[in-house]
């Protein structure tokens, strides 16, 4: 059974005149133990496809389903909880507490959410394959643009969620930190059974990936890696 | 909590800069406050210390104890009993001529009546003759001591200091208590066949029994007090404004605060952190930063009465200060309302994208 299913989506934005139809016509489904790339140029509606999966946005048309619920029939309150167990976001950007350090990043996790978080080990795992061990008593401020990303994945990924919605998680790192991201990825969908969603114009990940879909101008269709546009 | 103790600790210049400012506003409102209530207690001591329920005075005096005569048949009329005290007072200004002058109010008593019976005294006597005194303590902090004389007004006669008496001031002036002949004579009233100017009632429904006199009740008399209510009115308007002051201030502070942060706090709602947790972390900021200014501004004021000259009128009110440290407690729960209500709203797509 798929974790996350959109069926017929339609986004709008704007009215009138200036009415823009950012989604059209949507069908998506990702299951546990699958790393899915979703890849379009910029505008293409990336970012608002991976919000209305993760139940940030309600689709002009269409539903949404996670883990067998349908989003639009849960209450905010029932929302805000499914974000907080069950799915993982990784964002473009201000993914961190500009206050806390790397470390205190995952105990606030704990303050909130206090049972199912990885334990001190996997945490500590983690870390070693993200290569921010030796970044746990710094403050995201001190922080490269590419720590900042390795850092926001360990935390979405700490509070051990089924689904991992990640937004260009990728796009400040080397090739050879992309790699390591991209292992960690198939490894989390292979090896813990995790659905994971990356949405990116980075091609670099298409190795990794067991499905990749192309959005062009709102359209979303399965590719073949080697068809796959260079954005 | 947790993420309101850090911020604070990560931010120690911010916050440190807006807990100066709410010290220094809840300083100045410890200070007005105290001076308020020990200018209204120098107002009123001498009358608290009679435990008078009531005050005779003559109805034309527009309840002014300086402007009230009252008549020897008007005082027949009311026949007193050991609840009544008939009293002469008249401002005065007593000097000895190697010491400092001292405005002070004279009140004349007679020693079969109450207020002179129960009248404490701190050191020396009690009057006994029309040219002895007992004077408050203040007298002591301007030099006088016990055995001095004293002139008063412009006549020549002299007053000697027999005793001294605590807490004894009436309308901001140190109380001299002597004899009622003697007020006749500082009136010049000698050959006028008056007998005082009030009746001092410790019963609250004491009837005057002479139409040309009229009874209030204490708590009249305070109010008509010269300068009395338009004083504590005053400290009574600065204080509810530099209350209000506070909320402002407060509330600007978080608001900056928090449209800065409005991205961390959209990342967080998008990771699912519940609206509650945030609206608690600014809420709780705004009350340990009113708390924090409360407490030094609370120290620094208690340093500032343990230094002042016995001269100032302060008074520190415990119960009074704490719930005016209260009510900025308060404040700092109004003040995070705005921003907590922009951090409730926050829409967790807007800074998703880009
Ligand atoms: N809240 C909004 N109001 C109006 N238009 C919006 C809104 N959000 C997105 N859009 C529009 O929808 C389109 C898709 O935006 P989206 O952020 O999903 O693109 P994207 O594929 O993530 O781009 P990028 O690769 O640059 O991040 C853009 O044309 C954008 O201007
Ligand atoms: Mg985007």
């Amino acid at each position: 059974m798929s974790v996350i299913e959109l069926k017929n989506i339609n986004k709008y934005f704007g009215s009138g005149i200036s009415k823009v139809h950012v989604l059209k016509d949507v069908n998506f489904a990702a299951d546990r133990g699958q790393l899915i790339l979703v890849v379009g140029p910029s505008g293409s509606g990336k970012s608002t496809f991976l919000t209305i999966a993760g139940g940030l946005q309600t689709p002009t048309s269409g539903s949404v389903e996670v883990e067998g619920q349908a989003v639009e029939s849960l209450t905010k309150a029932q929302r805000d909880k499914l974000r907080l167990n069950q799915i993982g976001f990784v964002l473009q950007s201000y993914n961190l507490v500009p206050y806390l350090k790397v470390k205190e990043q995952f105990e606030f996790v704990d303050k909130i959410k206090r049972e199912g978080n990885l334990d001190q080990n996997e945490l500590s795992g983690l870390l070693d394959q993200l290569g921010i061990s030796q970044l746990v008593n710094q403050y995201p401020g001190e922080l490269s643009g590419g720590q900042t990303q390795r850092v926001a994945i360990a935390r979405a990924l700490y509070a051990n969620p089924d689904i991992v919605l990640a937004d260009e998680p990728t796009a400040a790192l080397d090739s050879e930190k992309v790699a390591e991201v991209g292992r960690l990825f198939k490894n989390l969908a292979g090896t813990r059974n995790k659905a994971v969603v990356v949405v990116t114009h980075d091609l670099r990940l298409l190795d990794f990936a067991n499905k990749t879909y192309e959005i062009l101008d709102g359209k979303i269709s399965l590719k073949d890696k080697e068809h796959v546009l260079d954005h | 909590m947790y993420l309101a103790l850090k911020e604070i600790k990560h931010e120690k210049l911010r916050y440190g800069l807006i807990i100066a400012m709410v010290s220094l506003i809840a300083y100045l409102i410890f200070i007005l406050t105290s001076l308020a209530f020990g200018l209204a207690g120098e107002n009123t001591q001498a009358i608290n210390s009679w435990d008078a329920k009531s005050v005779v005075l003559n109805k034309d005096s527009n309840i002014n104890l300086a402007q009230s005569t009252i008549t020897n048949a008007q005082a027949k009329d009311d026949r007193l009993t050991s609840k009544e005290s008939l009293i002469g007072s008249t401002p005065v200004v007593a000097k000895d001529k190697s010491k400092e002058k001292v405005s002070a109010s004279f009140i004349g008593l007679r020693s079969n009546q109450f207020i002179y019976q129960d009248l404490k005294i701190s050191s020396g006597h009690k009057a006994k003759t029309n040219h002895q005194v007992v004077v408050d303590e203040k007298f002591k902090t301007e030099g006088y001591k016990l055995g001095d004389k004293v002139t008063m007004n412009s006549f020549d006669d002299k007053y000697e200091i027999v005793g001294f008496t605590k807490n004894a001031k009436l309308n901001i002036a140190p109380v001299i208590y002597g004899t009622l002949p003697t007020w006749k004579y500082l009136r010049g009233m000698n050959n006028v066949p008056v007998a005082g100017s009030a009746i001092i009632s410790r019963n609250a429904s004491y009837n005057e029994h002479n139409q040309h006199l009229k009874t209030y009740s204490t708590n009249e008399f305070i109010q008509k007090l010269p300068g009395y209510s338009a004083q504590n009115t005053t400290f009574g308007f600065m204080i509810g404004f530099l209350m209000i002051i506070s909320l402002v201030i407060i509330a600007v502070f978080l608001y900056i605060l928090t449209m800065q942060a409005l991205p961390t706090y959209a990342v967080l709602r998008a990771q699912g952190i519940p609206a509650r947790a945030l609206v608690s972390t600014i809420t709780s900021q705004s009350v340990i930063l009113m708390a924090a200014g409360v407490i030094i501004g609370g120290l620094i004021a208690a340093l500032t009465g343990w230094l002042l000259p016995v001269g100032v009128p302060m008074a520190f009110d415990i119960p009074v200060l704490t719930w005016i440290s209260i009510g900025l407690m308060i404040m700092g729960v109004i003040g995070a309302a705005i921003p907590a209500q922009k951090i409730a709203t926050v829409d967790p797509v807007s800074v998703i994208g880009g």
